[in-house]
């Protein structure tokens, strides 16, 4: 009797660690899971599988700009409302997935089973993956966080060249008025400036994607904000905690020794 | 059974009319006005106070023009709305930050 009170009280003693543990402490993502968005608007509801979507795959062959200005994909996930109607009519994921330039987005209930559903309808499945991971990014030059992908380096040395313009979506623009980079101070003392560079952010996110939703103000100290609110997923944190490197690669912005 | 009179017939054409989807050339022409205001904000901070506030007012004149857009035209509505807000809250900060630096 005092034997099983005793196992019982173990085991329920390692649960609740095993739970507390699950509680306290996020994984973080393996490089290929890094910026995976799960979309589930309506999928469920029409009887899929919710969209995994792999945010390497694309920024390896589209500017950031491309998809969230001018299709007009929402900076956060599901907020957008994708519904198969949108894709048929050839808007949102619909604008490519076409048939003509990448594989069709799969449309309705009934439609024929192609296969092609379940390479996006995939969360809980088990699906071989079109574009393997490793094998699509082996000669990408490396980093060493997130994907574990060095995607700046990658874009200035041509190993991948993201498309910025799509033919009956984007709007034909003049070139970019290129913006002066700047520094930051570090509001901890001893910890090297930031050096921001428009260039580099505006290679892949053009004005509007920033401007004014996530900095409010271009001048130097308008924006008031700390690294704390970054960690909660704002400012830099918007893009610089789920798709770009993550925040513990610190000295990919604070890199000016301190004077 | 008596003939509906001339003004309800109209009344109901009318309604009709209404009523029926907008027609393509229609929305290719809020989809081309689109192109024309939005298809600045590359350059937006060249521009004078006066040409981004000319852009601004078509934003807000085209704004209603896409809310008219019925259910038929959804995804249109939808797509075209979140851009113009983007494109036209750009311009609005375009233009305060123009005025800061030459109040």
């Amino acid at each position: 009797m005092k034997k099983s009170l005793f196992f019982t009280l173990f085991l329920l003693l390692l649960t609740g660690l095993a739970l507390a543990q699950t509680g306290l402490k996020k994984r973080r993502p393996l490089p290929h899971e890094y910026g995976r968005v799960e979309l589930n608007n309506f999928s469920e509801k029409a009887g899929r599988a919710p969209v995994v979507f792999d945010h390497w795959l694309h920024r390896a062959k589209f500017t950031c700009r491309l998809c969230h200005v001018d299709i007009g994909f929402a900076m956060q996930a599901g907020s957008t409302g994708i519904a198969a109607a949108d894709n048929e009519r050839g808007y949102y994921c619909g604008a490519c997935h076409n048939g003509r330039t990448s594989f069709a987005a799969c449309s309705t209930k009934d439609q024929p089973a192609t296969g092609t559903c379940d390479r996006c309808h995939s969360a809980g499945k088990k699906v071989t993956r079109h574009y393997d991971f490793r094998a699509f990014t082996e000669k990408l030059p490396r980093g060493r966080f997130g994907n574990g992908i060095d995607w700046e380096q990658a874009e200035a040395e041509g190993s991948i060249t993201p498309v910025d313009f799509l033919a009956g979506v984007s709007i034909k623009r003049e070139a970019l008025t290129p913006q002066k980079d700047f520094d930051l101070t570090a509001k901890v003392a001893g910890m090297p400036e930031i050096i921001f560079s428009h260039q580099k952010h505006t290679v892949w996110n053009g004005c509007e994607l920033c401007h004014p939703e996530i900095f409010l103000g271009v001048k130097k100290g308008k924006t008031q904000y700390s690294m704390t609110e970054i960690y909660e997923g704002k400012y830099c944190g918007v893009c610089h905690s789920s798709v770009a490197f993550p925040l513990i690669d610190c000295q990919r912005c604070h890199i000016k020794p301190v004077r | 059974m008596p003939r509906p009179s001339a003004s309800f017939s109209t009344a109901l054409l009318l309604f009709c009319l209404l009523l029926r989807p907008l027609p393509l050339p229609a929305v290719e022409e809020l989809k081309a006005e689109f192109d024309a205001v939005c298809g600045k904000t590359h350059n937006a901070l060249n521009l004078s106070a006066a040409e981004i506030n000319e852009l601004i007012g078509r934003c807000d004149a085209l704004k209603p023009r896409l809310e008219k857009l019925g259910p038929e035209r959804g995804t249109e509505r939808k797509v075209f709305l979140q851009r113009l807000k983007m494109c036209r809250e750009f311009y609005a900060f375009a233009l305060s930050t123009k005025e800061e630096n030459c109040p």
